[in-house]
C-alpha cells in the first residue's frame, strides 16, 4: 500500500510536525474550533440562543481533548513524540543542574577514558604497519636450542638471502649514534648527535618504500662501505632547514666525509615507533661482518603467494645447514622468523589489553553510579509517573521518556568526554616522556574517525541502557499507592526495587575492588623497584655523553686523551671525582663477552659469557661502588705497557670463584681491540660490588670491567660527583672539555638521579594509569554507596526516630547506619575479591617479582576500601542522628 | 462479525475520499454530506472524523489548503490528490466486489 511516492509527499508534513510544532497545534485547535463555530451556527439557526447553542456545538462534539489527541497520534509519529521527550527532558534537567552535571560528568569521565584508550589501542595495535603490503613483512630471528631469539648477523643474514627461495628481499638494521656535522663540514659548525641506522642496501626495498627525493643506496655502495648517507625528512627539517639542494651536500659524521644521496618521506619510521633513527648509512661489513657476531635486526619480505609457514619451515632448514657448516660461530644455532607485525606489537599486546580491561571497568562502574542516580530520580518522579500512567501511557511510553532523557544525558556527557579525551590524549604523550614506555614523541595520538564511531556507539549503549533500566524499575507501580504517598515506602513493599539498587552498588563496589587490586599490585611492583639499591648512588652525580672520531683518535691517542681530561675535570672546583665509561648501570642493554680461566685450554664456543664495560679508575669512585676485594684500577699501575688488569664483580666472584680466591687468577677475554689481542691474558685485581646492568628490575650479570687506562674508549659518558649545582658547572666542564679537544660534541649535563628515575619507566606508567583509574571509581563507588544509605535511612526515619524516643544510643543508630553501609561493601568486596583471583591470570605476565595474591597488597587496599565506605557512611550516620522525633513522629 | 460501528469506522477513509472526489471540503462540510446522503444512517460520530481526516492527509491521499470561510474565521479544505484518486478507484472496485458477492450469499434461498 505505501509507494515511494507516499514519501514524497509525507516529508514536508513531518518535517513541518518536527519542526513548527506549535504551528501545527495551533491549525488543529483553529480547525476544530471552526467545526464546533458551525455546529453552534447550525444550533443557532433551528432556535437555540446563542450560549445554549456552543454549548451543545460542543456536547455534540464529543471530547473535544480527545479528538485533538486522536489527531495529534496520526499527525505525530514517534520521531516528533521523543523530540518532544528530548525538549522535556532538557527543560527537566536545566531544572536540576546539581544532578544534572553530576550525571554528565560521571559519564564524561567514562566515555572519555575509553574513548582515549581506543584510540590508543587503535594507533598501537589494531592499525597495520606503514608499509604497502605489511602481511608480506616478516622479522627474521636467529635462534639457539634451549634458548629464544637472539639478533642475526650479517654473514648469515646474506646466506639466507641466498639461498631462501621464499624471500623477495631482506634487510639487516642496528643502531649506531654518530656526532653530525652539517653543512660544509668546516670545524666551526657544531656536532650534533643522531642516531644512525646502519642498513644493508636491501631494507628499502624490503620495506616498500621510496625515498621522497635522490635515491637509496645499491648493493655495490653497500660492500664498498661508500660515503653515502640517506636522511630523514626531520633531519633535513632541522638540521638542515629544508634546504633544496641538500642532495649531494657533503656532511660529517664523526669527522669522516658523507654525502647526501637522498631524503625519506615524512612519516618513515623503522623500525619500531620507539625507537627513532634520524638517517641511514651502509653498514659496514669489515666492521661488522664477521659471522660470529650478531648485531643486527632483520625483515624480509616474502614473495607473492609464499605461506609463513612454508617460508618458516624453509628458512629453518637453512639455519640448521648453517649451523652445520660453521660450527665454531653457529653452535647450536638456527633461524627462525615471525610476521613483523607479531614482533612488534607482542610487547605491546597485554599492557593495552590489561589497559582497556581497566577502562572498561571504569565504564560499568560509571553506568552503575548513572543508572542509580537515575533510579532515585525516578523515585522521586512516582507520583508524576502514577499521573502519565493514568492519562493512558503505556510502557512503550515511559521507555521512550527515559530514553530520551538518558540520551540528553550520555550525549552531553559524551561531548564532553571527547574534550576530555582530547585532552588526555594530549597530555599523554608527555605522561608517556615521563614514563618513557610507548611511543614516541612523533607519533600522533589524536581522535579520529574510528574513535568518535567508538564515542558514539558507547553513548548509544549508555543510553539504552541507563534508559531501560529506570523505565523497568518504574513500571508496575500501583497508581493509587503512589500517589498516596508519592511512591516514597518502597523500601518496604517494592522489595526488588530496593534489592536492584543495593546489588547495583554491591558490583560497584566489586569492581571498584578489582581495580584497587589492580592499581595496588603495580604500586607495590613498582615500590619494591624504587626501594632497591642499584649497587651505586646517583645522588650528587651527573654525566654527559662523548664521542672521540675514529679518524682522529688511535687507541693510544684515546687512553691519553681520557688521562687528560680526566685530569682536567677533576680539577674543575667543587668537583670530587670524574671519569668515563662507556655504560651506566640500569642502561637496558645487554653488552657481554666471553672469557675462560688461564690454562682452561676450552675451544672459544665454550667460554662463560658474561657481561662487560669499559671504566675510568675513577669510575667507583664516583659513582661509590664498593670494592669489596683488592684494588680498583690506577692510571699509574694500570697503564700501556703494564700487566693488563680486570675488576670483577661480586657475582662473577661468587660463580665462578668457586672456592678458591678469585684475585691473581687470569683471564683470556674473547675481546680484543688495536693494541690488545685476544690471545692475551688480563689478571683480575679486584672485586667490586654488585649493580644493576640492565634494569632494576633484571638480574645482576657476572661483569668484568676493563680499564680505560689500557683499552681505548670512543664512546660514552662521563660521571662527575660534585655538589655544585649552579649553572657554571656546566660551563665549567665544558671549558675542561674543549681545552683537550675543542671539536667534540657540546657538552649537556644530565644527572645521575634522572637516569635512575628514567629506568623504571616501564613499571611507573601502569601504576600511575591504574592507580589513576582505580582512584576515579574508588570515588564513584563512594558516591553511589553514599547514595544509597541515605536512602535507606532517610525510608527508615520514623523506625529511627521511634528508637531514639524510646531511649536509643547515639552509638547504637551510628551503628546501625554503619551496618547497612558496611555490609553492602562487604559483599562487594566478596565478590570483588574471587573476580580478581578469577582474572588475575592476566596479570601475572606484567607483575614483577609479586604475585597476584599478594597479602599485603590485599589488606592494604582492604583497608583503604573500608576507611571510605565508613566515610561515605557518616553523613547519613550524622543525618540520621540529627532526626528530630517529634516532627517525624508527626509525619505519620 | 465486527460491530457496525467497527464497519463503517474500516469505510469511513473511503467514504471520505469518495465526498471529496465531487468536491473539495471542510470537515464540517464533509460531515454534514455524509448524513444527508446516507439518510442519517452512517452518523459518523464526529470523534472519529477528524483524526481520519488528518491520517488520510498523512498518507497523501488528500491534501489540505486553509481558505477564509463563510463564518470569517479560517478554515482547512481538503482535497483529493492523484494518489488519492487512485486509490479510491481501486478501493471502490474492490468494495463492488465484496458487497455484490455478499448479496449473492445474502439472496440465496435454496443451496
Amino acid at each position: 500500500m505505501r509507494g515511494p511516492l507516499e514519501w514524497f509527499w509525507r516529508i514536508p508534513l513531518r518535517l513541518r510536525s518536527l519542526f513548527r510544532r506549535r504551528d501545527v497545534e495551533r491549525d488543529l485547535d483553529d480547525e476544530l474550533t471552526f467545526h464546533l463555530a458551525m455546529q453552534a451556527k447550525q444550533n443557532h439557526e433551528s432556535g437555540m440562543d446563542a450560549s445554549q447553542a456552543w454549548q451543545a456545538a460542543r456536547r455534540q462534539f464529543g471530547g473535544y481533548t480527545q479528538q485533538q489527541e486522536g489527531c495529534r497520534d496520526r499527525i505525530f509519529g514517534w520521531i516528533e513524540t521523543f523530540a518532544q521527550d528530548l525538549r522535556y527532558a532538557a527543560r527537566a534537567f536545566r531544572r536540576f543542574p546539581a544532578f544534572s552535571a553530576l550525571v554528565v560528568m560521571t559519564l564524561a569521565i567514562g566515555i572519555g577514558a575509553n574513548t582515549a584508550v581506543f584510540c590508543t589501542l587503535d594507533r598501537l595495535l589494531l592499525s597495520s604497519l606503514p608499509y604497502p603490503e605489511p602481511d608480506r613483512l616478516v622479522a627474521l630471528h636467529e635462534t639457539q636450542t634451549g634458548k629464544g631469539y637472539r639478533p642475526v648477523s650479517l654473514a648469515n643474514l646474506l646466506d639466507w638471502k641466498t639461498q631462501c627461495a621464499a624471500f623477495d628481499s631482506v634487510g639487516g638494521f642496528m643502531t649506531r649514534s654518530y656526532g653530525l656535522r652539517g653543512g660544509t663540514g668546516d670545524a666551526g659548525t657544531p656536532v650534533s648527535v643522531i642516531a644512525t641506522g646502519m642498513v644493508t642496501a636491501g631494507l628499502f626495498r624490503t620495506l616498500g618504500k621510496e625515498p621522497l627525493i635522490g635515491r637509496t643506496f645499491t648493493e655495490q655502495e653497500e660492500l664498498q662501505h661508500a660515503p653515502v648517507i640517506l636522511i630523514t625528512d626531520l633531519l633535513w627539517e632541522r638540521q638542515f632547514h629544508r634546504i633544496p639542494d641538500i642532495i649531494g651536500r657533503s656532511v660529517q659524521l664523526n669527522e669522516e666525509p658523507y654525502t647526501v644521496i637522498g631524503v625519506l618521506p615524512p612519516g618513515f619510521q623503522f623500525p619500531a615507533p620507539e625507537i627513532t633513527v634520524d638517517a641511514y648509512i651502509p653498514i659496514n661489513h669489515r666492521d661488522y661482518g664477521g659471522r660470529g657476531a650478531r648485531p643486527l635486526e632483520a625483515v624480509a619480505r616474502l614473495k607473492a603467494g609464499v605461506t609463513l609457514e612454508a617460508a618458516r619451515a624453509e628458512l629453518r632448514g637453512i639455519g640448521r645447514r648453517l649451523a652445520e657448516a660453521w660450527p665454531q660461530d653457529n653452535l647450536h644455532g638456527g633461524a627462525d622468523l615471525e610476521s613483523l607485525d607479531q614482533a612488534w606489537k607482542s610487547g605491546i599486546r597485554r599492557p593495552l589489553l590489561l589497559l582497556t580491561i581497566t577502562a572498561l571497568l571504569l565504564l560499568a562502574i560509571v553506568c552503575t553510579n548513572v543508572i542509580n542516580l537515575m533510579l532515585a530520580r525516578a523515585l522521586s518522579r512516582g507520583r508524576e509517573m502514577a499521573v502519565r500512567s493514568a492519562l493512558g501511557a503505556n510502557f512503550r511510553d515511559l521507555l521512550r521518556q527515559t530514553c530520551a532523557e538518558a540520551l540528553v544525558l550520555s550525549v552531553a556527557g559524551g561531548a564532553l568526554g571527547l574534550l576530555f579525551a582530547l585532552g588526555a590524549l594530549r597530555i599523554l604523550p608527555l605522561v608517556l616522556a615521563l614514563s618513557g614506555a610507548g611511543p614516541s614523541a612523533q607519533t600522533e595520538l589524536s581522535v579520529n574517525e574510528p574513535a568518535l564511531v567508538f564515542a558514539s556507539v558507547l553513548c548509544l549503549l549508555v543510553t539504552l541502557l541507563c534508559g531501560l533500566v529506570p523505565a523497568i524499575f518504574a513500571r508496575g507501580e500501583a497508581p493509587n499507592v503512589a500517589f498516596k504517598e508519592g511512591g516514597a515506602n518502597q523500601a518496604r513493599r517494592g522489595g526488588w526495587r530496593l534489592r536492584l539498587r543495593q546489588s547495583l552498588v554491591v558490583g560497584q563496589v566489586a569492581v571498584s575492588l578489582m581495580l584497587l587490586f589492580s592499581a595496588g599490585l603495580f604500586l607495590r611492583v613498582f615500590l619494591q623497584l624504587v626501594a632497591r639499591h642499584p649497587g651505586f648512588e646517583s645522588a650528587q652525580v651527573y654525566y654527559f655523553g662523548f664521542g672521540l672520531p675514529e679518524v682522529r683518535y688511535s687507541e693510544r691517542q684515546m687512553i691519553e686523551f681520557h688521562r687528560l681530561l680526566g685530569e682536567r675535570l677533576r680539577a674543575v672546583p667543587g668537583v670530587e671525582a670524574a671519569g668515563a665509561v662507556w655504560r651506566l648501570p640500569l642502561n637496558g642493554r645487554n653488552l657481554t663477552t666471553a672469557f675462560q680461566f688461564e690454562g682452561a685450554g676450552l675451544p672459544m664456543t665454550e667460554w662463560s659469557w658474561v657481561a662487560v664495560n669499559t671504566v675510568d679508575p675513577a669510575y667507583f669512585a664516583t659513582l661509590r661502588i664498593p670494592l669489596l676485594e683488592g684494588r680498583g684500577f690506577s692510571w699509574d699501575t694500570d697503564r700501556v705497557g703494564r700487566p693488563r688488569a680486570v675488576v670483577v664483580n661480586r657475582q662473577f666472584a661468587r660463580l665462578f670463584g668457586g672456592n678458591a680466591r678469585i684475585l691473581g687468577r687470569r683471564v683470556q677475554l674473547r675481546w680484543s681491540s688495536e693494541l690488545n689481542s685476544r690471545s692475551e691474558l688480563w689478571q683480575i685485581v679486584g672485586v667490586a660490588g654488585d649493580t644493576y646492568q640492565e634494569g632494576l628490575a633484571g638480574v645482576i650479570r657476572p661483569q668484568v670491567y676493563l680499564p680505560v687506562s689500557q683499552i681505548g674508549l670512543d664512546g660514552g659518558s662521563y660521571v662527575i660527583r660534585t655538589s655544585r649545582t649552579d649553572a657554571g658547572l656546566e660551563r665549567d666542564l665544558a671549558a675542561a672539555v674543549r681545552a683537550v679537544d675543542p671539536n667534540l660534541e657540546r657538552v649537556r649535563l644530565h644527572t645521575l638521579d634522572e637516569w635512575v628515575h628514567d629506568s623504571l619507566r616501564d613499571r611507573r606508567l601502569p601504576a600511575l594509569l591504574t592507580a589513576l583509574f582505580a582512584g576515579v571509581g574508588l570515588l564513584l563507588t563512594v558516591l553511589g554507596l553514599y547514595g544509597i544509605v541515605a536512602y535507606e535511612i532517610g525510608q527508615r526515619r520514623r523506625e529511627i526516630a521511634i528508637r531514639v524516643a524510646l531511649g536509643a544510643a547515639r552509638s547504637q543508630v551510628i551503628a546501625m547506619v554503619l551496618r547497612h553501609g558496611l555490609s553492602l561493601a562487604g559483599a562487594g568486596a566478596a565478590i570483588g575479591m574471587i573476580g580478581f583471583l578469577a582474572g588475575s591470570r592476566v596479570l601475572e605476565s606484567q607483575l614483577y617479582a609479586v604475585k597476584p595474591e599478594d597479602p599485603v597488597t590485599a589488606a592494604a587496599v582492604l583497608l583503604l576500601l573500608f576507611t571510605f565506605a565508613i566515610l561515605a557512611c557518616l553523613m547519613p550516620a550524622r543525618t540520621a542522628l540529627r532526626f528530630d522525633p517529634m516532627s517525624v513522629l508527626r509525619e505519620l | 462479525m465486527s460491530k457496525p460501528a467497527d464497519l463503517v469506522q474500516g469505510m469511513l477513509d473511503l467514504l471520505i475520499l469518495k465526498i471529496l472526489n465531487l468536491e473539495p471540503a471542510h470537515g464540517w462540510a464533509i460531515s454534514q454530506r455524509l448524513k444527508q446522503v446516507s439518510g442519517e444512517v452512517l452518523a459518523v460520530s464526529d470523534g472519529s472524523l477528524y483524526p481520519a481526516l488528518h491520517k488520510l492527509e498523512q498518507q497523501g491521499w488528500i491534501a489540505a489548503e486553509w481558505k477564509t470561510s463563510e463564518l470569517g474565521r479560517r478554515a482547512k479544505y481538503y482535497s483529493l490528490t492523484r494518489l488519492g484518486r487512485r486509490h479510491l478507484e481501486k478501493e471502490t472496485a474492490s468494495w463492488n466486489r465484496l458487497s455484490s458477492a455478499i448479496t449473492r450469499v445474502i439472496c440465496l434461498e435454496r443451496i
